[in-house]
């Protein structure tokens, strides 16, 4: 592909790109690259483009989950410490976003808000219109159950439950009937790449298989939103590439949304989009 | 809510997390209430043992022995009584006023002085009257006692007592063959007259015996009668049943050492029951005129052996042929030398003593030779060392047809085909009802009477009732009922503890389960807390993660009652097999007038128990664990999320 433009061309797409994408963006900027050059294998030039955002060709998805004025306290004693100030967000289909900030930002809070595994102590968290804090325990639960899939950095496989019975912990809790369910999970094994570790124990399993598995019991009630709580911060760098890779795919495959804790720079690049974190509040 | 395979399928992952802990809660738990099913699956084999062989004996007959002893006059509390004192001061007047009538009409010498002092002294300090306790023993005291005994007397209402039973009919023919006051009624050991009993020829008393005769109704011994016994009533011979250990005693036949084993115990068993009618012994009656001639006659013996050589020997005006030892003869006169005069002063002071009331009576002894026509049920065996676990003794007491363990029975049927010569009526008495014993020295009588019941219910509660009546330990004055023949009328009573041992028992080992299964739920569930977090991320409801684990306190209890099963029935099995032969041999031994195939066990599954206490170790599970489950339904599952990562 890179014969057929020039070098000078070559530079001018990698200078556009630079003034265009500010480095966090990395997939978006692949995309453009990749556009580009494309554009110019056809003849046309690079600047009629008018630097387009890469989301442009991919069309922005309606929104999905909204956060309106978010905030969370926790009592410690007598000290409150507001963990979320004020968090004003709204995460559209399809997409991948990546929630960074350092340790203690309150990152991993404000995806488990958003996964209704707790109440805000101010705003809302709102999924088709509605507020989780109103849902009762059982309408919540299955909000969690068939919308949300949550992936954890410490995988939480059962340890005592062969992987085809792990994955479908979900849908035990959905009371999907066993039948089908042996078809899904090997359906999913397959999909993550475990097809031939399905009657294998997480104890017999790498730490990039064991997320594998994790996420896919996430897919298991097919969520449209997947929650991943630092999902590579317990494997190292090709493994975790590996899950950044599936991320996509599943995104790519199955249009599920994608959300990202991380304080990992190369998988927040690589998202759609980034939102930042700092002391509790975005920036 | 989840599915109760599901929900299995993870409470199971949790019991494998832990598994020394898991174990450790099974063994402990399972050890304590094995100890229950153990006991549990033992009784009811009892129960079931004793349900067999009551089929046999007297056990499904409700036979009571009702008793009642009469209020007693107890003379020594009332020798300062002022009332008392008035009526012994007038039978004493009455006594001397009699005598010395009597002396004066048969002109025998009396003086009032020196037989009949008076018995009433008076204190030196006070001036009151009181009799002296060793004066207590004086005609005119004990015939004021007496007086008041009589007075006080009312007879037994049987009829009013029973009135409340309807099935409760009284059974004739029951009475002890006891002497009249004075009179002697003894066993002849070896065949020897205990009065005449040499020296040389005294009994090892471990060796002796002390049987005691009494007619019992025809339809109570009769299952002890040994068939096989071919009983001639025209010999004279009593027909008696007499306990097992006497039996072996009077066949010759040496006591078997106690760690004898059971086959040579039940051979020894069918050798005495195949004998029985080879056993013969003697009792002898003498009146207290033979008794005192007897005296006379030894007295004399002795006399003429010690000094009938030496020369200011003086033979007796009345002498007396020696008597034989073994016949219980009357005592013979050999020579009469004395004078006219003699003869009559003897015939007037008997003339005299009869006037007073206190003549002795006419010499009269009976030899009464038994015959053995059955066995009844013995004292348990064993060599006496009450340490030992002695099953065959315990299960003997257990079961029992007994007919008192020193009594010789006499079938009243049997009895009255022998001639009525051989069966003197001051002995034996056909047409009582009742058990009389007449007033004694204690100022006690005491009636008793054999009451069957068609309803052991109603005779239950005729127990219950004289229970209750009972004032002081042995009820005196009041109304005794306890069963008769068979401990059957005490085995709802045993049943009836029984329940309420293991009520309790299950109370305390339930608790101390509950508190064992309660940490170790409880730590589980902690433990658990992150994994509870991670199910809720995943969609679990809050009842999820308690269905989850009620599954899983529901498994563990689930295998506390399985280990506790399969503990309780080994254990069980062990006993069964340790005792059944010794039991068995008791059983037999208690009804050994008959042979009988049955086998008594300790194994017995078929109770009510089993599945209600397997039901409250898992109830004991549940409880235990509510408290924890509801707390950690409870929790909020990110806190619990972050305090482990």
């Amino acid at each position: 592909m890179g014969g057929n433009i020039t070098d000078v061309q070559q530079r001018a797409i990698e200078e556009l790109i630079d003034q265009q994408f500010d480095g966090d963006s990395v997939v978006a900027a692949r995309r453009f690259r990749e556009y580009l050059i494309e554009r110019l294998k056809q003849g046309e030039k690079a600047d009629d483009t008018q630097a387009r955002r890469p989301e442009a060709k991919r069309e922005q998805g309606s929104v999905l989950l909204s956060v309106r004025n978010l905030g969370k306290t926790y009592k410690r004693g007598r000290q409150r410490i507001a963990v979320l100030k004020d968090i004003n967000l709204d995460i559209h289909e399809g997409e991948i976003v990546a929630i960074t900030g350092a340790s203690g930002s309150g990152k991993s809070t404000l995806l488990q808000l958003m996964g209704g595994l707790d109440k805000p102590t101010d705003g809302e968290v709102l999924y088709g219109g509605k507020n989780l804090a109103r849902l009762s325990d059982a309408k919540l639960s299955e909000f969690r159950r068939q919308t949300i899939g949550f992936v954890f950095q410490f995988f939480y496989l059962q340890p005592f439950l062969r992987l085809e019975r792990n994955l479908e912990v979900p849908g035990m809790f959905a009371r999907t009937k066993r039948k089908s369910r042996i078809g899904h999970s090997k359906e999913l094994s397959e999909r993550v790449g475990l097809g031939d570790r399905f009657q294998h124990y997480p104890r017999e399993l790498s730490g990039g298989q064991m997320q594998r598995a994790a996420i896919a019991r996430a897919l298991f009630n097919k969520p449209k939103i997947i929650l991943a709580d630092e999902p590579t911060g317990n494997l190292d760098s090709t493994n975790g590439q590996t899950i950044i890779e599936l991320f996509e795919s599943i995104r790519d495959e199955l249009g599920t949304t994608i959300v990202i804790v991380t304080h990992d720079p190369a998988i927040a690049r690589r998202a759609d989009r980034e939102i930042r974190i700092k002391d509790g509040a975005l920036i | 809510m989840i599915r109760l395979s599901d929900a299995v399928v993870l409470a199971h992952t949790k019991l494998q997390t832990h598994r020394v802990r898991t174990a450790i809660t099974i063994t402990i738990a399972g050890i304590l209430f094995s100890v229950i099913l153990a006991g549990v699956i033992v009784a009811q084999g009892v129960f079931t043992s004793i349900a067999t062989f009551s089929k046999e004996g007297l056990n499904e007959r409700s036979i009571l022995a009702v008793g009642r002893m009469s209020n007693p006059f107890n003379m020594y509390q009332n020798l300062e009584n002022q009332d008392f004192i008035k009526e012994v001061e007038a039978q004493h007047a009455r006594i001397v006023a009699q005598k010395t009538a009597a002396a004066k009409k048969y002109n025998v010498a009396y003086s009032a002085a020196t037989e009949d002092p008076s018995p009433i002294s008076i204190d030196d300090e006070t001036g009151r009257k009181y009799i002296d306790s060793r004066d207590a023993s004086s005609l005119a005291v004990t015939a004021a006692a007496k007086e008041r005994i009589e007075k006080s007397y009312k007879p037994f209402d049987l009829e009013g007592y029973l009135a409340p039973y309807s099935s409760a009919r009284v059974l004739e023919n029951n009475s002890r063959i006891q002497a009249p006051y004075g009179d002697t009624f003894e066993y002849m050991q070896d065949g020897i007259e205990e009065a005449l009993r040499g020296e040389d020829e005294q009994v090892n008393p471990a060796e002796a015996i002390h049987p005691s005769l009494a007619i019992v109704n025809q339809s109570v011994v009769e299952p002890f009668i040994n068939t096989s016994v071919s009983f001639d009533p025209s010999k004279g011979e009593i027909p008696v049943i007499i306990p097992f250990s006497h039996a072996e005693k009077l066949l010759g036949l040496k006591k078997l050492s106690g760690d004898a084993d059971t086959q040579t115990r039940y051979d020894r068993l069918n050798e005495v029951r195949n004998r029985i009618g080879e056993v013969t012994a003697s009792f002898c009656y003498r009146s207290a005129a033979s008794q005192y001639l007897l005296g006379e006659a030894q007295q004399q013996q002795r006399d003429l052996e010690k000094n009938g050589k030496k020369k200011e020997y003086v033979a007796p005006s009345v002498q007396y042929k020696p008597v034989s030892k073994t016949d219980c003869a009357a005592v013979e006169v050999e020579k009469d030398t004395r004078s006219t005069f003699e003869k009559e002063l003897a015939e007037r002071y008997t003339a005299y003593q009869k006037e007073i009331g206190t003549y002795i009576g006419d010499p009269v002894q009976y030899k009464i030779t038994i015959r053995a026509v059955g066995v009844s049920k013995d004292m348990p065996m064993g060599d006496g060392n009450p340490s030992a676990i002695d099953v065959s003794s315990l299960v003997q007491s257990l079961l029992g047809s007994w007919l008192g363990y020193d009594q010789w029975i006499i079938p009243p049927a049997l009895l009255r085909e022998v001639p009525e010569e051989y069966r003197p009526s001051i002995l034996f008495n056909l047409d009582e009802k009742q058990n009389r014993t007449p007033f004694s020295g204690s100022g006690i009588a005491m009636e008793e009477y054999l009451v069957e019941f068609d309803d052991p219910a109603e005779a239950r509660a005729a127990m219950k009732q004289s229970e209750n009546a009972g004032a002081g330990s042995f009820g005196r004055g009041e109304i005794s009922a306890y069963p008769f023949g068979s401990s059957a009328l005490l085995m709802d009573e045993a049943k009836a503890w029984f329940a309420k041992i293991v009520f309790w028992a299950l109370l305390i080992v339930g608790g101390i389960a509950a508190i064992i299964l309660g940490s170790v739920i409880g730590r589980t569930v902690a433990e658990g807390r992150r994994e509870s977090a991670v199910f809720r991320a995943i969609g679990a409801r809050r009842s999820d993660i308690g269905a989850i684990y009620a599954t899983y306190t529901i498994l563990l209890s689930a295998r506390i009652a399985l280990f506790a099963l399969l503990l309780g029935v080994t254990v069980a099995l062990v006993i069964e097999l340790m005792f059944t032969g010794e039991a068995t041999l008791g059983a037999r031994f208690a009804y050994a007038s008959i042979d009988t195939p049955s086998e008594f066990h300790f194994f017995g599954l078929a109770t009510w128990y089993i599945p209600m206490i397997l039901g409250a170790i898992i109830v004991v599970g549940l409880v235990s664990a509510i408290l924890p489950i509801i707390r950690s339904t409870r929790r909020n599952p990110i806190k619990d999320m972050r305090d482990d990562t």
